[in-house]
């Protein structure tokens, strides 16, 4: 089930937070939290119910090492033993889980490549967040390892995991966060005003990825579609239209998260704060995805050494977190280089401090978000043909052609430059879809992002106006499609 | 305080978002015949040709009916002729899909009336998935049916229709509430039988047609070949002679292929299983591309006249004529 389906939109979003709060207000906290769970289930079954026994088997699995590695204590060096080989029991089951279902044809595949061989590749389907839920449980087992915190209920440890506004695409939780809010009794009554700034978050999360996203989306796959033989203006606007659509998708499903978390008093972390507007691919990833930022530095970063054994040991560690960070997105040597490429540009930040040269910040912003821009065609291109044809299209190698379009009222260009009807230039749109392109990056850039405007949130005719209007064009846009259009991130 | 004004903002939203977009799909709904009135020239047509129809009387008739294949391929005069019998031809445009034209067609036969269907592949394999074409037509110029048609399929339509592109688009083109040059023209381009008259020669832009489209997966019953059968019962039922037959189209080396047989075969068994009397084989209809005039499915007048002549070589044989109902195959 989608966050932008009519079903989820008008049946199970509203029945979800009205029967548990109903239950809360009686007082059967215990049968609000199995509320929860069955719904969440409900929820991921309903796209595929095969893979409910596995997310379901994780979750007790899961649980059970925590509750193992709880039981151990510290006593001795004996326990602590246990305890270690417990976790990397843990760890590699959970590994083994993703590895199965993510990288086995991904493997085979390479294996064929490189040795000429002929397996036969099982075309595994992906079941839905298993990226996110496998991560989310890694990361409560070292939690329960270091701090020894693990969870002693089973349907709290099961909330905690499946809760359905985060379960398929995050944001990344640490089981601390969630914990006090699990048992705390204020939470569970009715609050108003996490409803109402609930509703607003989820609004502007839905306008994003149903209007801003899709709009982008569609010109974006139009672009790579003809990735081979865009020209230089068709090139920019495919690109750029790919970064904000992912922008907006992604940051659009956490605010939608965020919001539908909040309706039921579950405060989640932001996972996004204006990555746009980074003025370095460090403060970028402070930015991105901030949850997985996050994890990635607890759970890979540091124990790789991180900064603590010199420059050389850090740059490793920094490559190897990225290239891990790229293989997590996807199975593919794209998502790979992509990830290589972070990496690399993580340890030229690094080196760059290390001269005590300070960079103009303009210049500093041009030559992250470009970067960052670029980089994102080999996070989307189905091939490395389409990666760097838009490249070339970007740097002007496939010539420096304007829109047929255009024609008319550049005429006196005529001779000099040339007129091309490729897909940008067949539209009669082409300036309209430049502006509304140049728009949305300005509103990515100095426009208040939605955590920031939920902060600032108000009840009032200005909200309730502006709240209404995103979910009327939201509502039109969602009834005047077929098929409500995937998550980019759900995928992963 | 503060939480009542939480409470107002939270019950307030909801309840104005989704009254707004209900009221905003009631405008579309109510208002459509004034929005978008593009195609309704294809209606004024249908009616003129309704009336053809209906000036007949209570005489036995044969009606053509169909797509533009049919429309720009029999000639009711030349059939007329043959027969002694009045002949129409009903057949105007495919884009309409084939649930809607039989639809149309119902309000013009009667009993001891023989309906001959020449269809294109497309009606065959078409699925219950309406085309934004038919639903802005159904919506605008035939509120009679849209009105009949079940609260879901209206339901359907109306989202269709309720996108920002396509209100704006329509909005923009300014249309009055009928085209009425469209009409006139419609109406000057087909005689007394129905038939086109202005397909002579080769159209200056002539648009190449691929292969048929044949059924994914395997030969099944599609939503159209259900509403072809469902129509050959109603007929059935008052009397009426049915008879499918395949629609004009261009001779394709792919027709000789294994599968072209295997699905033109299925579909000569169905209509036999399914107690459907049916003309000829779709390899009857096929003709050199040179006879066609604007599209693969178009004919000129030579094609039309070849075709007819063919026809009623097959329908003298098939003894059809109208009169008392027998069983054909």
């Amino acid at each position: 089930m989608l966050f932008n389906s009519p079903l989820f939109l008008f049946l199970f979003l509203p029945s979800a937070v009205a029967v548990y709060l109903l239950l809360n207000c009686r007082g059967w906290f215990l049968l609000s939290k199995m509320w929860v769970v069955s719904a969440s289930l409900l929820f991921y079954g309903y796209a595929n119910v095969k893979y409910l026994p596995l997310i379901s088997g994780s979750i007790l699995f899961n649980y059970l090492v925590g509750i193992s590695i709880g039981r151990c204590g510290t006593r001795n060096d004996i326990a602590g033993s246990r305890r270690k080989g417990i976790l990397a029991l843990g760890i590699v089951v959970n590994l083994v889980l993703l590895g199965y279902f993510k990288y086995t044809d991904f493997f085979l595949t390479n294996i064929n490549n490189i040795l000429n061989l002929h397996f036969s590749v099982l075309r595994i389907a992906l079941p839905l967040g298993i990226s996110f839920f496998t991560f989310t449980q890694v990361a409560y087992l070292i939690d329960a390892y270091k701090e020894s915190t693990a969870e002693s209920g089973f349907l709290n440890y099961a909330l905690f995991v499946s809760f359905f506004p985060r379960l398929l695409a995050g944001p990344i939780m640490r089981y601390k966060e969630m914990s006090p809010q699990l048992g705390a009794v204020a939470d569970k009554t009715v609050n108003y005003r996490n409803l109402a700034t609930g509703i607003f978050l989820f609004s502007i999360g839905l306008f994003k990825k149903v209007v801003l996203a899709r709009t982008c989306g569609d010109w974006a796959n139009n672009g790579f579609e003809h990735a081979q033989v865009l020209t230089f203006i068709e090139a920019w606007v495919t690109s750029l239209s790919y970064s904000l659509e992912l922008y907006f998708d992604f940051s659009g499903y956490t605010d939608m998260a965020l919001g539908a978390a909040l309706m039921f008093n579950f405060k989640l972390p932001v996972n996004f704060n204006s990555p746009y507007r980074a003025i370095n691919i460090q403060d970028f990833w402070s930015r991105w995805h901030m949850t997985l930022s996050r994890f990635l530095r607890d759970y890979i970063y540091i124990p790789l050494g991180g900064n603590r054994y010199g420059d050389y040991k850090r740059y490793q560690s920094l490559l190897i977190t990225f290239l891990v960070c790229g293989l997590w997105h996807g199975a593919g040597w794209l998502f790979i280089f992509w990830g290589f490429l972070h990496g690399v540009a993580m340890v030229v930040y690094h080196l760059w401090r290390k001269l005590n040269v300070r960079m103009n910040t303009f210049l500093a912003w041009i030559l992250t978000f470009n970067f960052v821009n670029a980089s994102w065609l080999f996070f989307r291109a189905k091939d490395w043909s389409d990666a760097v044809g838009v490249l070339k299209g970007m740097v002007g190698i496939n010539g420096i052609k304007l829109p047929l379009s255009w024609s008319a009222d550049l005429g006196f260009l005529s001779g000099r430059i040339a007129f091309t009807d490729g897909w940008l230039g067949a539209t009669q749109r082409t300036w309209e879809i430049i502006f509304i392109i140049a728009g949305f990056l300005l509103l990515t850039l100095f426009g208040r992002n939605s955590n920031q405007t939920a902060e600032h949130f108000r009840p009032g005719w200005v909200a309730g106006l502006f709240t209404v209007s995103l979910l009327f064009v939201a509502f039109v846009c969602i009834f005047a499609t077929d098929i409500p259009s995937k998550f980019i991130y759900v995928n992963f | 305080m503060m939480r009542d004004q939480y409470k107002n903002y939270f019950y307030v939203t909801i309840f104005a978002s989704l009254t707004v977009t209900l009221l905003y799909c009631m405008a579309v709904y109510r208002w459509w015949p004034w929005i978008d009135t593009e195609n309704c020239w294809i209606d004024d047509c249908m009616v003129r040709k309704e009336m053809l129809a209906r000036g007949i009387g209570d005489r036995p008739k044969i009606v053509f009916g169909g797509g533009s294949g049919t429309f720009c391929g029999v000639r009711a005069e030349d059939v007329q002729k043959a027969f002694g019998i009045p002949t129409v031809n009903m057949a105007l445009n495919a884009g309409l899909e084939i649930d809607y034209i039989l639809s149309r067609l119902k309000g013009v036969l009667r009993k001891g009336d023989v309906v001959i269907l020449p269809l294109e592949y497309e009606h065959f394999v078409y699925a219950d998935k309406s085309s934004s074409y038919k639903i802005s037509f159904v919506a605008s110029c035939d509120r009679e049916y849209f009105l009949g048609l079940p609260w879901r399929s209206r339901a359907k339509y109306v989202f269709s229709l309720i996108g920002f592109n396509r209100v704006f688009e329509a909005l923009a083109r300014k249309r009055p509430p009928r085209n009425a040059r469209g009409t006139e023209n419609c109406r000057a381009a087909f005689n007394q039988n129905g038939d086109l008259t202005s397909n002579v020669g080769k159209a200056a832009k002539f648009e190449p047609v691929g292969p048929l489209p044949l059924q994914q997966g395997g030969f099944t019953e599609t939503y159209g070949l259900a509403s072809i059968k469902d129509f050959s019962r109603w007929c059935r039922a008052k009397g009426i002679r049915c008879y499918v037959t395949y629609a004009n189209s261009v001779r394709l080396k792919d027709y000789g292929d294994e599968r072209y047989h295997t699905y033109f075969e299925s579909l000569q068994n169905y209509f036999i299983k399914n107690d459907m009397a049916f003309i000829g084989t779709p390899y009857d209809f096929f003709f050199p591309l040179e006879l066609f005039y604007d599209t693969g499915y178009h004919l000129n007048k030579d094609g039309v006249t070849l075709r007819t002549e063919q026809l009623i070589v097959m329908m003298r044989k098939m003894n059809i004529v109208p009169g008392p109902q027998r069983r054909f195959h």
